[in-house]
C-alpha cells in the first residue's frame, strides 16, 4: 500500500469514528426541533421546518424546575463532598505510613471496576433498609461512594508530585499539618481537583439506573424525568430529545470552566529539575 | 540575635539502621559550621534533626541554650535553605519570602520592610512579582535565601544549597554566602559533600563518616593535622597519597616496596616495626632535589594553568601516587621522575586504628 492510500484509510477510519461520536448527538439535536410527525417522515435530513414546541413543552412543564433543582443539588453536593473527602484521603495515602496502606490503596481502585448496574439491586435493598430511598441525600451518598475511588486515585498521583520539601519548608515557616494541606497542597493539586470535579459532576448529573431505582416523583433527577417520555403508548421523541439536549448542556459548560484549571506544570519551579 | 547550637549525644536510627551515632557538636553563636562527608554519612539527617524535620532517637539538641529536642520546627528560631530550594510554586517571590511572616500575623509594613531589605541584600528587587518557574537556578537560590533571611532567625541551616548550580555560579554564590554570613553574623550550619565549599566557607569543619564525627576543626587544622586516615583521604584535592610502610625508628618510616626511608617531621610515640600508613600530600612532593627518596612512574600529566598534577605509581611498590607540582610539566607523562618531600606535608597513621600518630588535636575538637 502506498503512502497516499494509507493516508486515505486513516482519514476514513477517523471519519467513521467521528460520525460514531457526533452522529447520535446530531440526531438528538435535530429530533428535538421536530414535531412527532416529522420525526418519522423526515428521517435524517436537515431540511424541515424546525419547531421550538418540544422545548416549550419540556421547560414549561410544571415538574421541570423541580427536577432541574434536584439534579443540580445532587450533582453539586456530590461533587463537593467527593472532592473534600477525596483530597484528604489521597493526601493521607500519599504522605502517611500506616498499617494496611497498600491494601487500602488497591481495594480503593478495585471498587472502581464494579459496574454501577451490578450494585443497583443490593444498593436498593440496603438503602431501603436504611430509609435512604426516595431522598436526594441517599442518592448523593451513593454517588460520593461511587466516585470516591477514582477521585482518590487521581488526586493521589497529584499529591505525590508535590515535593515533600515544600511541606517541610512550610512546617519551618510555621504551618501546622492542616495549614500545610490547605495553603500548600490544595493550591498545587488544583488541576487534579478540577479534573476530578469534571468526572464526578458528569457521573452524578448523567447517571440513570441508580437514580431511577432510588428516586420517586419528588426526588427525580433530569435523566429519570427524561425516561418518562417513554410511555406505554409510545415514545415522545421530540420532547425526549429536547430534554436530553438540555441535560447535556450544563456538563458541557462545567467542563469548559473546570478544564481551564487543568493546566499541567503548575508545580514547575518548586524544585530544580 | 544569634544563638549557639549544641548537640549532645544525638543519634538517629531507622529500625536497626543507625544513621547518626551519638554525635556531639557545639556551634558558638555566630559561628559558621560546615558538616561535610560522603553521601549517606548522616550529615543531612543531622541537619534535619536540628531543623526539627526528623525526630531524634537519642540525645538532646539545644539552640541558644534552650532544649528544642521535641520542639516544632517553626518554634526553633531557625530558617532552612533546601537543596532544591523548595519555593512555593503558586506564590510570587514576595509571597514566598513573606509567607512565614504572614503566618505569624506580622504587620504589613513590617513585612514589606523586611522583604525589601532582604531583596536588596540579595539583589532580587526586580523579581519580587515573579513566580518561581520564571526564575533561573541562581535566582531561585537567592529567593530561597531571601525567604530564610526575612524571618530573621537565630540560626541558618543550609542543606547543600549550591549543588544544583553550575560550577561558575556555585563559585559566585559561595562568595556571596561568605559575605552574607559576615554581614548578618548569624550561626550557620551548612551541609555539603563538596570539600571546596567546606574549606572556603567554614570557620569550623565537621567531618562525618557513617554517622560518626571523624574530626572537628578549622579548615587549617583538618588539612594540616587530619586526625585519622578518613579525614586525610577526604580533605584535600588531589587526595593525600597513602603508602604502606613500617616504623623503622621513632622518626623514620620505611616503605618496603619502594625501598625508601622517609624522615618524619617529628618523632612519634610508637615502637619501631609498627605497621603504619604514610601520608604525603600531593602538594608536598617536589620535582628532583638532592636526595629525592621517591621514584615515580608518571602516567598522566594534567596541566591546570598554574600547576601540573602528575598521576602515576610509586616505582617498586606500584601504589598509586599523585604529585601536584608548580609550573608546566605536561611533558613528564610516560617518564620516570625523582620526587623529594616537604616534611610539613608528611603524616603517619597507625595502620590498625587509622589514627594520626603525629597530629596534636586542637582543644576545641570535640572528638
Amino acid at each position: 500500500m502506498n503512502e497516499r492510500s494509507l493516508l486515505a484509510v486513516r482519514y476514513l477510519a477517523l471519519t467513521a469514528l467521528a460520525i460514531l461520536c457526533v452522529g447520535p448527538i446530531l440526531v438528538m439535536i435535530l429530533t428535538s426541533f421536530k414535531t412527532q410527525a416529522q420525526t418519522f417522515t423526515t428521517g435524517l435530513t436537515f431540511f424541515f421546518v424546525p419547531t421550538l414546541e418540544n422545548y416549550r413543552d419540556v421547560i414549561f412543564d410544571s415538574s421541570f424546575g423541580r427536577y432541574l433543582v434536584n439534579s443540580l443539588i445532587v450533582g453539586i453536593v456530590a461533587t463537593l463532598l467527593t472532592l473534600l473527602l477525596g483530597c484528604m484521603a489521597a493526601y493521607g495515602l500519599a504522605r502517611f505510613s500506616f498499617a494496611g496502606r497498600r491494601a487500602v490503596a488497591y481495594a480503593t481502585l478495585m471498587l472502581r471496576t464494579v459496574p454501577l448496574a451490578v450494585i443497583a439491586v443490593p444498593v436498593f435493598m440496603i438503602w431501603s433498609d436504611w430509609r435512604l430511598t426516595n431522598s436526594l441525600g441517599g442518592l448523593i451518598l451513593l454517588y460520593v461512594a461511587v466516585n470516591l475511588p477514582f477521585t482518590i486515585w487521581l488526586l493521589y498521583g497529584f499529591v505525590l508530585q508535590v515535593p515533600v520539601e515544600l511541606e517541610e519548608a512550610a512546617a519551618i515557616d510555621g504551618c501546622r499539618p492542616w495549614k500545610v494541606f490547605l495553603r500548600i497542597i490544595l493550591p498545587l493539586i488544583r488541576p487534579g481537583l478540577a479534573a476530578a470535579a469534571i468526572f464526578t459532576f458528569r457521573i452524578a448529573w448523567n447517571e440513570f439506573i441508580l437514580a431511577l431505582v432510588l428516586t420517586d416523583r419528588s426526588t427525580r433527577t433530569l435523566p429519570v424525568a427524561a425516561s418518562l417520555f417513554v410511555t406505554d403508548i409510545g415514545v415522545e421523541w421530540g420532547k425526549l430529545m429536547a430534554l436530553a439536549s438540555l441535560i447535556a448542556l450544563p456538563p458541557l459548560v462545567f467542563t469548559f470552566l473546570a478544564a481551564r484549571q487543568v493546566i499541567s506544570g503548575l508545580t514547575a519551579g518548586a524544585v530544580k529539575g | 540575635m544569634s544563638a549557639g547550637v549544641e548537640l549532645i549525644k544525638v543519634s538517629k536510627r531507622f529500625g536497626n539502621n543507625t544513621i547518626v551515632d551519638g554525635i556531639d557538636l557545639d556551634a558558638a553563636a555566630g559561628e559558621f559550621i560546615v558538616l561535610v562527608g560522603a553521601s549517606g554519612c548522616g550529615k543531612s539527617t543531622t541537619l534535619r534533626m536540628i531543623a526539627g524535620l526528623e525526630a531524634v532517637s537519642e540525645g538532646r539538641i539545644l539552640i541558644g541554650g534552650r532544649d528544642v529536642t521535641v520542639v516544632r520546627p517553626d518554634q526553633r528560631d531557625i530558617a532552612m535553605v533546601f537543596q532544591n530550594y523548595a519555593l512555593y510554586p503558586h506564590m510570587s517571590v514576595a509571597e514566598n519570602m513573606s509567607f512565614a511572616l504572614t503566618l505569624t500575623r506580622t504587620p504589613k509594613d513590617e513585612i514589606a520592610r523586611r522583604v525589601g531589605e532582604a531583596a536588596r541584600i540579595l539583589g532580587i528587587e526586580n523579581l519580587l512579582d515573579r513566580k518561581p518557574k520564571a526564575l533561573s537556578g541562581g535566582q531561585r537560590q537567592r529567593v530561597a535565601m531571601g525567604r530564610a533571611i526575612v524571618r530573621e532567625p537565630s540560626v541558618f541551616l543550609f542543606d547543600e544549597p549550591l549543588s544544583n548550580l553550575d560550577a561558575k555560579l556555585r563559585a559566585q554564590m559561595r562568595v556571596e554566602l561568605a559575605l552574607l554570613h559576615r554581614r548578618l553574623g548569624k550561626t550557620t550550619i551548612y551541609v555539603t559533600h563538596d570539600q571546596v565549599e567546606a574549606m572556603t566557607l567554614a570557620e569550623r569543619i565537621v567531618i562525618l563518616d557513617r554517622g560518626v564525627i571523624q574530626q572537628t576543626g578549622t579548615p587549617t587544622e583538618v588539612f594540616n593535622r587530619p586526625r585519622n586516615l578518613f579525614v586525610a583521604g577526604f580533605i584535600g584535592s588531589p587526595a593525600m597519597n597513602l603508602f604502606r610502610g613500617t616504623l623503622a625508628a621513632s622518626d623514620t618510616v620505611e616503605l618496603p616496596g619502594a625501598g625508601a626511608r622517609i624522615r618524619l617531621p617529628q618523632a612519634v610515640n610508637a615502637a619501631a616495626g609498627k605497621p603504619v600508613m604514610l601520608g604525603i600530600r600531593p602538594q608536598g612532593l617536589l620535582l628532583g632535589g638532592a636526595d629525592a627518596p621517591l621514584r615515580m612512574q608518571v602516567k598522566v600529566a594534567e596541566f591546570l594553568g598554574t600547576e601540573t598534577v602528575l598521576n602515576g605509581v610509586l616505582k617498586g611498590s606500584g601504589e598509586a601516587l599523585t604529585a601536584s607540582v608548580s609550573g608546566e610539566h605536561g611533558g613528564l607523562a610516560e617518564h620516570e621522575i625523582d620526587l623529594s618531600i616537604n616534611p610539613a606535608h608528611v603524616h603517619v597513621f597507625d595502620a590498625d586504628t587509622g589514627l594520626n600518630l603525629i597530629g596534636t588535636q586542637s582543644k576545641r575538637d570535640s572528638t
